[in-house]
């Protein structure tokens, strides 16, 4: 009863917040595919360089969300850029490794196909190896994204806004039914990515598209 | 036609070559099956072929033309390709990847269409059944008549063969291998087919090509390897059975002879084998069969001497 009376006087800030929430996870979520995709795709084909790639950034993955936001301030400061570069760093992992693994997946029989066929390399890759590394990649993302919508909760830290204000400031005040407006909202928006993405990975890449 | 001379591969400075040397000569037309023990350098004497591995030294002429310096890739589109796991793509329809070569050539779509229709009935599948559906719903024999579809695709006059049945169970393997030989007397390819199967060779391969430790041991006509054996090894990789499979290549008709018992007795048809012949007389204990035409019409008697002298 009382969030809803909350809700009902701070609509507006509630509506920035979220916005600016949104706004830094699309923005990380989107330099982080195009990040890496393309590097999962540089390195795929060379066995050496993928393997230190891949662990190198399962090690880099153990160092906790609010570790990598702290290790962040000294060197770009406080405010929204330094909580993308931040969130690209959390969200780059599920990416890469799950790509690096789908490309170099694909079954050998079938690139090896591929060029007795006369396919050059760069059309074996576009036409064979990444069409069928593309689930692997879809889940990826899927991850990554769930990590970074939870992950731009502690952005407040190094004043980056977003829903994770109200908790922050919630926590601050003794204020729970702020702290609850900050922290339902960022649940809902992870569990309903969740099931959207789950869908939509169902959808494109369900029975019929594999074997 | 294909020919190699003196094709050689070396992997390490050091050690033997993994295919020594190997000259030969693949009539226009024919389907010749490499064959021998595994690690005999059989594969790579066909990868060579259509360079998807380098050849140290040596030359490869596909009709007439000497291929080795070509551009591998052009190359490859002019020779059809069919391996094992048969390599359809799971994410394209049997359609699109009957198309892959032509596509590559930049045919048009109502050309891409109307040669998939014609050899998807080539190979004896429905066209409007199979072009739409994924390799994973067709059987593996279906898959591998696609597969051998698309290798036929843009029409190359070279088809190389990768063990194209081994993954395949025995009995789907040799109806399998009955459709391929009238498909083949059909499209008229120059074929090279690898395979460990001697029966498969025999079946397949107007020539056998038998290799031993990366070196061409013999090169000749199924017949004559196994009535001639070059060396002892030849003998011990045709096994004692030999004879017994070349009779299985020779048929009754040339043998008739207008004796015979007046009545009864075992029969055969006409283009039955000599080794069925053999084995029919040992099962009735007889020395002497009858052969009829598809009509049951007398034909000629065959007697046991004439199969022994064959």
């Amino acid at each position: 009863m009382a969030l809803i009376l909350w809700f009902s006087e701070h609509w507006g800030e509630f509506l920035t917040a979220l916005s600016e929430h949104l706004i830094l996870c699309g923005i990380a979520m989107t330099a982080a595919i195009l990040i890496g995709l393309p590097v999962s795709i540089l390195i795929a084909g060379r066995e050496r360089l993928s393997l230190v790639v891949v662990n190198g950034i399962s090690a880099l993955r153990t160092v906790p969300s609010l570790a990598i936001l702290a290790i962040m301030m000294p060197f770009l400061g406080i405010g929204r850029w330094p909580c993308v570069v931040a969130l690209v760093i959390l969200a780059l992992p599920p990416i890469v490794i799950n790509s690096v693994a789908g490309l170099r997946g694909v079954d050998p029989d079938l690139l090896d196909a591929a060029a007795g066929m006369g396919m050059r390399r760069r059309q074996i890759l576009w036409r064979v190896q990444a069409p069928l590394a593309a689930s692997a990649m879809f889940a990826g993302v899927r991850t990554s994204l769930i990590q970074v919508l939870a992950g731009a909760a502690l952005a407040p830290f190094i004043g980056g806004g977003g829903l994770g204000d109200f908790i922050t400031t919630g926590i601050g005040l003794r204020d729970t039914t702020r702290l609850l407006a900050g922290a339902i909202p960022i649940a809902l928006l992870a569990l309903f990515s969740e099931v959207a993405m789950g869908l939509a990975e169902k959808t494109f890449f369900g029975a019929g598209s594999r074997r | 036609m294909i020919t190699l001379d003196g094709l050689t591969k070396r992997y390490s400075q050091s050690g033997p070559p993994a295919v020594d040397a190997v000259s030969m000569e693949v009539p226009e037309g024919a389907t010749v099956a490499l064959i021998g023990p595994s690690g005999c350098g059989k594969t790579t004497t066909l990868r060579m072929i259509n360079r998807l591995i380098e050849p140290t030294s040596g030359r490869i002429f596909v009709e007439g033309e000497d291929v080795t310096a070509v551009d591998p890739v052009l190359l490859r589109r002019r020779i059809g390709y069919v391996i094992q796991q048969v390599g359809l793509f799971p994410h394209m329809t049997a359609e699109q990847n009957i198309a892959v070569v032509p596509k590559l050539l930049g045919w048009s779509g109502a050309k891409i269409l109307a040669r998939t229709d014609e050899l998807l009935d080539l190979v004896g599948l429905d066209a409007a059944v199979t072009r739409p559906s994924f390799p994973w719903q067709l059987s593996g024999g279906q898959r591998q008549r696609v597969g051998v579809a698309r290798a036929l695709a843009a029409d190359p006059p070279v088809l190389l063969m990768d063990e194209p049945f081994g993954a395949i169970d025995p009995v789907a393997r040799l109806r399998l291998q009955d459709e391929f030989r009238l498909i083949l007397s059909k499209v008229k390819k120059t074929v090279v087919l690898v395979t460990h199967d001697l029966d498969e060779a025999i079946k397949l391969g107007d020539r056998l090509a038998i290799m031993r430790a990366g070196r061409l041991v013999q090169y000749d006509t199924p017949d004559q390897i196994l009535s001639h054996p070059a060396d002892a090894f030849v003998a011990e990789f045709i096994g004692a059975d030999g004879p017994l499979k070349r009779l299985g290549l020779l048929k009754v008709d040339a043998l008739l002879s207008p004796e015979g018992l007046a009545d009864g007795g075992p029969r055969l048809v006409l283009g039955a084998s000599l080794r069925e012949a053999l084995a029919l007389m040992v099962a009735s204990d007889v020395e002497t069969v009858a052969v009829e035409d598809g009509a049951g019409r007398l034909q000629g008697y065959v007697h046991r001497k004439a199969i022994f002298a064959a």
